[in-house]
């Protein structure tokens, strides 16, 4: 029997060159796909930074607010809070009440207050003087006294005040 | 054993023992002390000129394992071909197959048909292996980019859907702002303040008060007694004007000197005007 050295089938050029053209053609076509793939990725990462970029103007806009909060509802009701203030101007608070409420970003709404009650000139005065410096805070919407005979005004007090941690917004 | 493999000429460092040539291939016997068909080839590259009879650039050369010699060797034939003959010779493939005689022993050479075909295939199979390489590593980098374009998206939609909602807070935000704004232009409180002042400085003493009215930024002051001509004067000069009673005036006591029970228009064209109004443009 004679000896041979071909124990390796020799592949026949063609297939080679069949084959390597099918790699390149692969390949080729992968590169493009990823090329497409990368310019897709650039786009989203694009998009998410122009979205960060908005939702941080956003933020920065809702944190500015309206202004400073007047009362924090945290610690007592809101009404209960603004009759105290109006009590230490000198009225005498008969009823306190929060008929609505609208939000007003940082965890603050914008609340409308009617408080009725007794005051007389110079506590008028005080209250007028105290809405003024809390302008930023508190805006006196409307006021009516009307004298009675003890030298005291029966008084009714419409008062927009800008109030922290207000949880259920009133109809 | 593995196949035999085309040499060019090389340095001659090993021992050859001569054998007689049939056939078309010329055949010698090396004993070498290695089994590796690769090193064995290698050896006889390096002496190709010592080996063949004919000038090294014109054959190519085969190396067989035969078996192992008493010495402790191992012993090749060398089959040599002319390069021409292989080049002539028809075959299939990229080899030609050639049978030498080594002792009476008949072998199988396998000649490789002319390097410039040789390395074709050989840059052939290269290409093949490094682009089913690259085509893998291409194949796994685009499944890699896929998830990171998803894992992307989904950030980008989740921020898109946070700057929605953002922009309703804002929008919201931005109309109660502004509206806050326009009140507190409008609606100054301290209006109460200049007006009681106001009617103090222009009757020279204190003013009894009927009532007070402040509503959109109008402040409306009715007094308990009428007011002379100078203090009216006085008033206006401060921005306070007299009116005459209307229904936003202060429902307070009716003026002075009104028969009870009379209608308020009647009483407002009879009765002297105690209605006194200002603004906060107005008030000085």
């Amino acid at each position: 029997m004679p000896l041979t050295a071909d124990t390796t089938a020799a592949r026949p050029t063609a297939l080679s060159v069949a084959l390597a053209a099918l790699a390149a053609i692969v390949v080729l076509g992968l590169a493009i796909r990823l090329g497409l793939q990368l310019s897709a990725l650039h786009s989203v990462g694009n998009d998410l930074a122009e979205a960060r970029r908005t939702a941080a103007e956003l933020d920065r806009t809702v944190a500015e607010g309206v202004g400073a909060p007047l009362i924090d509802a945290g610690a007592a009701p809101a009404a209960d809070a603004l009759a105290a203030r109006l009590r230490s101007l000198g009225l005498v608070v008969q009823k306190t009440q929060l008929v609505a409420a609208t939000p007003a970003g940082r965890g603050l709404a914008v609340a409308r207050f009617v408080v009725e009650g007794r005051a007389d000139a110079v506590s008028l005065d005080r209250l007028s003087l105290w809405a003024d410096a809390n302008a930023r805070s508190a805006i006196l919407e409307e006021l009516t006294a009307n004298a009675g005979d003890d030298g005291k005004s029966n008084v009714r007090i419409e008062l927009d005040a800008l109030v922290r941690g207000l949880k259920a917004a009133p109809s | 054993m593995d196949a035999g493999e085309t040499f060019g000429p090389g340095d001659a460092t090993a021992t050859a023992t001569a054998a007689p040539a049939r056939d078309e291939v010329f055949v010698r016997a090396v004993d070498l002390p290695t089994l590796s068909l690769r090193q064995a080839r290698a050896a006889v590259g390096h002496q190709l000129d010592i080996l063949s009879p004919l000038p090294p650039a014109e054959v190519v050369a085969s190396v067989v394992l035969v078996g192992p010699t008493e010495e402790g060797l191992n012993r090749y034939a060398v089959g040599l071909a002319p390069r021409r003959l292989i080049a002539e010779t028809p075959a299939e493939g990229r080899t030609v197959t050639l049978i030498g005689r080594l002792d009476g022993q008949v072998i199988a050479f396998r000649f490789s048909r002319g390097g410039r075909e040789t390395g074709l295939g050989a840059w052939l199979e290269i290409a093949i292996l490094a682009g089913a390489c690259l085509a893998i590593v291409l194949a796994a980098a685009n499944l890699r980019v896929d998830r990171e374009i998803d894992a992307v998206q989904a950030k980008v939609d989740a921020a898109d859907a946070g700057v929605q909602q953002k922009s309703h807070e804002a929008a919201a935000l931005a109309r109660v702002a502004g509206a806050w704004r326009v009140a507190a232009a409008t609606r100054r409180a301290g209006l109460v303040d200049c007006a009681l002042t106001s009617l103090v400085k222009a009757s020279g003493a204190p003013v009894k008060i009927a009532g007070v009215a402040l509503a959109g930024g109008q402040l409306t002051v009715r007094l308990a007694a009428p007011p002379t001509t100078g203090a009216v004067a006085a008033l206006k000069a401060l921005g306070v004007t007299q009116v005459a009673a209307s229904a936003q005036a202060p429902a307070g006591p009716a003026p002075a000197g009104a028969a009870p029970g009379a209608p308020a228009d009647a009483a407002a064209a009879v009765l002297p005007m105690q209605d006194f109004q200002t603004s906060v443009a107005a008030c000085r």
